[in-house]
């Protein structure tokens, strides 16, 4: 499970409530960077400046951006991605 | 139960249908194993009573596989079970095909008894992660040993773990993770040293071995493993052993314990070595630097390294990408240097970056990926022809300006062929330590699986725009799979979604 007291600092902060759902997402330190969750949900999970790791680089806006990264967070093979930020 | 696994052409130790062999065995059954391109399936059929007729598919030699099976059928009467990687993404192919009985999808151990004590009667079934593979039976090496280029092969194929966690976009793996999100846990398992050794050991004194090689993605991602392998290696086997690691993985430390436990060879997989690509293809996890320590340390322990590449990749410049990471294996100076040419395969991810960059078409073929590109790709001619001479190129270290020159020349199908002939000689007793002359196994290219007809031969296509091939000719790879609507222009280049037990009636 992800840790938000372990998140990497560039993620994008922010609390949203999408369909009554407050949620916060963000991406761990324990990320291997393979950057899946950058392919399924690439308008809110992006390569660090770095290139060392993904990270939120935007929160979900809506119904099908929230889907996306819920579908990333449960397809993160290491669980970085938590939505509890 | 008597059940026979059906393969085309056996090219290296199947191992996924060798385990499901073991548990078949192990509740009782009949289990047996034919090439049939050697011994054509009939002849098994008409002499024996067959009650099942399994076959491990990947996508590209799948219509092979249907059309045989639908051929035995018509003078056989037995169930029909499908599987392997290419039901992964297309089980929906066998919806409306009234011949195959079961298509199971991922990982079949725990279910495969099932399905043939007719405790399972859908069409679909979807297997399931094993919750741990140290309660997995070993490989049934027998099925496959009976054959003397398997049983009397000196080196012999095994696998310490299961899965990978990266998600390279070219891979199938994202795609089964996808299909598996619900058996996260248990991926990324490995069999216990003491096993893996044991496994090792068994096969060494009924068969006779001189090498191991393991299959695994990254033998060195996880560090106590390894270590503990090794100490046990080292006491009670100590033959040469070889695989493949991700460099980032790879640690001065590790290097010498395998270097001590008789390593001589591993691969370490670049691709590219142009770091927007390798962030394009998501292996961005590593960089340059990484992977040239890791051959150094390899090659300065007496380990000798092959570096794995990809070329015609959807690159800005594919060309110059290919041409970069050339440069950087000349700089590496590994033992062995292997390219590939991409094959997007429909429902990876990659493919559909290609079809965004406007690479692909729809109805276009999928070659053998030492054949050519099936990709629109500029300066295409040389890409395919750098992918011929690259292995000369590497080890002779051609400079970039005059092999951008050799690159404008075509080679004839016949040279094509010598020039891979040469590079298997050169590199089997090499980095293998074949005796190419006297083993049965020489014969054998890791590069090549060869699909044949009815008739038993290879598979030309003339008409092809990519024209013919001496070794085998072109794959048909449907574009789309048969039976996804939703193929196109649409965003559905993601898997289909798999309805189990949805029978073709219900569709």
């Amino acid at each position: 499970m992800a840790d938000k007291n372990d998140k990497w600092k560039d993620n994008v902060e922010g609390l949203v409530t999408i369909g009554g759902k407050q949620v916060s997402f963000y991406v761990d330190k324990g990320c291997i960077f393979c950057a899946l969750c950058h392919g399924i949900a690439p308008t809110n999970f992006t390569t660090s400046g770095d290139e060392t790791h993904d990270l939120v680089h935007k929160q979900p806006e809506n119904e099908e951006e929230l889907g996306l990264c819920y579908e990333a967070l449960e397809e993160c093979p290491v669980d970085a991605i938590g939505d509890d930020g | 139960m008597h059940i026979l696994f059906v393969e085309n052409k056996l090219r290296v130790d199947k191992l996924g249908i060798l385990y499901l062999s073991s548990v078949l065995k192990g509740d009782g059954h009949t289990v047996n194993l034919i090439e049939d391109s050697v011994t054509p399936a009939e002849q098994y059929l008409r002499d024996n009573k067959v009650d099942f007729v399994m076959y491990s598919v990947m996508s590209g030699e799948h219509p092979w596989y249907f059309e045989r099976n639908q051929e035995l059928k018509k003078e056989f009467e037995f169930i029909s079970v499908f599987g392997g990687p290419h039901f992964t993404l297309f089980a929906d192919d066998v919806l409306e095909d009234d011949t195959i009985d079961h298509v199971v999808v991922g990982p079949a151990e725990s279910i495969i008894n099932s399905i043939v004590s007719g405790k399972i009667s859908d069409k679909v079934i979807k297997g399931s992660i094993p919750e741990d593979v140290n309660t997995i039976l070993p490989p049934d090496r027998e099925m496959l040993y009976q054959y003397d280029e398997f049983g009397k092969a000196n080196m012999k194929r095994f696998i310490a773990g299961r899965d990978c966690p990266m998600a390279c976009s070219y891979c199938f793996n994202h795609s089964l993770r996808k299909v598996f999100k619900d058996q996260k846990k248990r991926f990324y398992q490995r069999t216990t040293p003491r096993r893996m050794v044991d496994e090792i050991k068994d096969v060494r004194d009924r068969y006779g071995l001189k090498t191991v090689y393991f299959n695994d993605d990254d033998w060195v991602e996880d560090h106590d493993w390894v270590r503990e392998f090794c100490r046990i290696y080292k006491e009670e086997v100590s033959l040469p052993f070889c695989g493949s690691v991700k460099a980032k993985n790879v640690t001065e430390e590790i290097v010498k314990i395998m270097a001590d436990a008789s390593c001589h060879f591993m691969n370490v997989a670049i691709e590219s070595a142009n770091r927007k690509t390798q962030i394009l293809i998501r292996r961005g996890w590593q960089n340059n630097d990484q992977i040239a320590e890791a051959v150094r340390l390899f090659e300065s322990h007496g380990i000798m390294v092959r570096t794995q590449n990809i070329i015609g990749l959807p690159a800005d410049n594919p060309l110059e990408d290919a041409l970069e990471t050339y440069e950087f294996n000349i700089k590496l100076s590994p033992t062995d240097s292997w390219a590939a040419i991409l094959q997007p395969f429909y429902g990876t991810d990659i493919w559909k970056v290609c079809k965004e960059k406007g690479y692909i078409q729809e109805g276009v073929d999928c070659k053998k990926f030492y054949e050519g590109t099936p990709l629109n790709l500029p300066n295409k001619r040389e890409i395919e022809n750098l992918h011929k001479w690259w292995y000369f190129a590497v080890k002779y270290k051609i400079p970039v300006d005059f092999l951008k020159i050799i690159l404008q020349q075509d080679l004839s199908e016949e040279v094509k062929k010598q020039i891979q002939d040469y590079r298997w000689e050169i590199t089997a007793k090499e980095i293998y330590g074949l005796d190419t002359e006297n083993e049965t196994e020489a014969k054998m290219d890791n590069a090549d699986y060869q699909v044949t007809d009815m008739e038993g031969e290879l598979l030309n296509d003339p008409d092809s725009p990519w024209g013919s091939s001496g070794d085998g000719g072109n794959l048909k790879f449907p574009f789309p799979p048969r039976n996804n609507d939703a193929c196109g222009d649409s965003d559905a280049v993601s898997p289909p979604l798999i309805q189990i037990g949805r029978t073709a009636a219900e569709k």
